[in-house]
């Protein structure tokens, strides 16, 4: 009887190491660094701890906690990039007390500083197309630039400029052909004035 | 011994049947499809009709309601093709997603027909909210999705070329049996403008033409 519970117990113990390893096999090992340490995190909507193993590619990682604003970030996770920093900012009285008599202070601002870093990534991760601009087609005519909403995500928005109705299609076609959707991009247009607008008495 | 022997002999080959059973459960998922207004539903393996350039079917779906079990890790899609006034079309399968319910949009002729029948409704709807609309373009219904349930409009202005002449698009979503516009007729349409509007449909309209 020994024998065999020997067996089964090894049989087991096999099934779940190759069960865990299978499961992070092709993942990268990430390390996420949070404050407050306990703000709920998910990636991707879905609840993670501060470490987990996850798909390379672009990942969004969310923390939340009462009395505090959301920190939201997305990054392409791979080796090289393997760790995750997010810093609630203080929404509440007792929050801002609570930052304010954290005793690793240098921690806060480390934190701090990793992740305005990782809010530019963020940048250009969710926005890829601002490394190809500004850009200025003079036959078009079109030019195309971005600039920054200000809101805490990291949000931008896109002029097209310059241009004439035909220049605006054409400003268009140039965002799709860089494999861009325009529908997902917050697209304004400075010279043009919708004769609809206000029910088309903006006149 | 001998018994013992024999009671662990045993032990190793059910657990190692065990194994195998649970592997080959594992390796595998049932792709539930259930149709109604088409014929000529099969299961095809995507990789296999990309390399071979035609379709690979690896089973037959003769019933709605039907089960079929396939080899995990391995891209899927399920074909069909309509009854009459429906579209021909294909649904992709996942492991994740394998319970699929055939839903045919409509097919391009029965299209053409439904938009020249709304185009009075929606210029009415269109004259509500703008009055100069009807004076200032040209409004054609080009395309339709989801059975009807979705329609854009193209506006071409009618007047003199000057920097605010761009052709327009409207988007209307049909709710019950009413029209509804679902935003001011624009150059494009955005998730940041209409973010009521699913992303897919704007994509849909601003592709239309």
């Amino acid at each position: 009887m020994v024998v065999i519970s020997v067996i089964i117990v090894l049989s087991l113990i096999i099934g779940i190491a190759v069960f865990t390893l299978s499961n992070q096999v092709g993942k990268v090992g990430v390390t996420i660094d949070v404050l407050p340490s306990d703000a709920k995190i998910t990636v991707d909507d879905k609840p993670i701890g501060t470490t987990a193993y996850i798909t390379p590619g672009v990942h969004t990682f969310k923390a939340t906690k009462k009395g505090f604003r959301d920190a939201t970030t997305v990054l392409s996770i791979s080796e090289s990039r393997n760790t995750v920093s997010l810093l609630l900012p203080a929404n509440s009285v007792e929050a801002q007390i609570w930052y304010n008599s954290y005793p690793d202070q240098q921690k806060v601002q480390s934190l701090s500083d990793k992740s305005a870093n990782e809010r530019g990534m963020t940048m250009h991760t969710r926005f890829p197309l601002i490394d190809k601009l500004p850009y200025i087609d003079i036959g078009g005519p079109f030019a195309i630039d971005y600039g920054f909403t200000g809101t805490a995500n990291a949000d931008i928005y896109f002029t097209i400029h310059d241009s004439t109705p035909a220049g605006r299609i054409k400003a268009l076609q140039w965002i799709k052909d860089k494999g861009f959707n325009p529908a997902e991009l917050d697209i304004r247009y400075e010279e043009f004035i919708n004769p609809l607008k206000n029910g088309g008495n903006q006149s | 011994m001998n018994r013992r022997y024999l009671i662990a002999v045993v032990a190793v080959i059910l657990i190692i049947i065990a194994c195998v059973g649970i592997s080959y459960l594992n390796s595998t998922y049932l792709i539930s499809v259930k149709y109604t207004d088409v014929h000529d539903v099969t299961i095809d393996n995507i990789s296999e009709s990309q390399v071979g350039g035609t379709s690979k079917t690896i089973a037959t779906v003769t019933k709605s309601g039907d089960s079929v079990r396939v080899n995990k890790g391995v891209p899927y899609y399920v074909r069909y093709k309509g009854n009459t006034n429906y579209a021909d079309g294909f649904v992709s399968v996942s492991d994740t997603d394998n319970n699929v319910t055939i839903i045919p949009d409509y097919s391009s002729a029965k299209y053409t027909e439904l938009m020249d029948s709304v185009l009075p409704d929606i210029i009415t709807l269109l004259k509500q909210k703008y009055p100069i609309v009807e004076s200032t373009y040209t409004i054609k219904p080009v395309a339709m999705k989801a059975r009807g349930e979705w329609l854009v409009a193209r506006l071409d202005y009618k007047g003199n070329y000057s920097n605010n002449t761009d052709t327009l698009r409207a988007l209307f979503h049909k709710n019950g049996n009413t029209w509804e516009l679902v935003a001011e007729p624009d150059i494009l349409f955005t998730e940041y403008k209409q973010k009521n509007t699913p992303l897919d449909i704007l994509t849909w309209a601003n592709d239309a033409f």
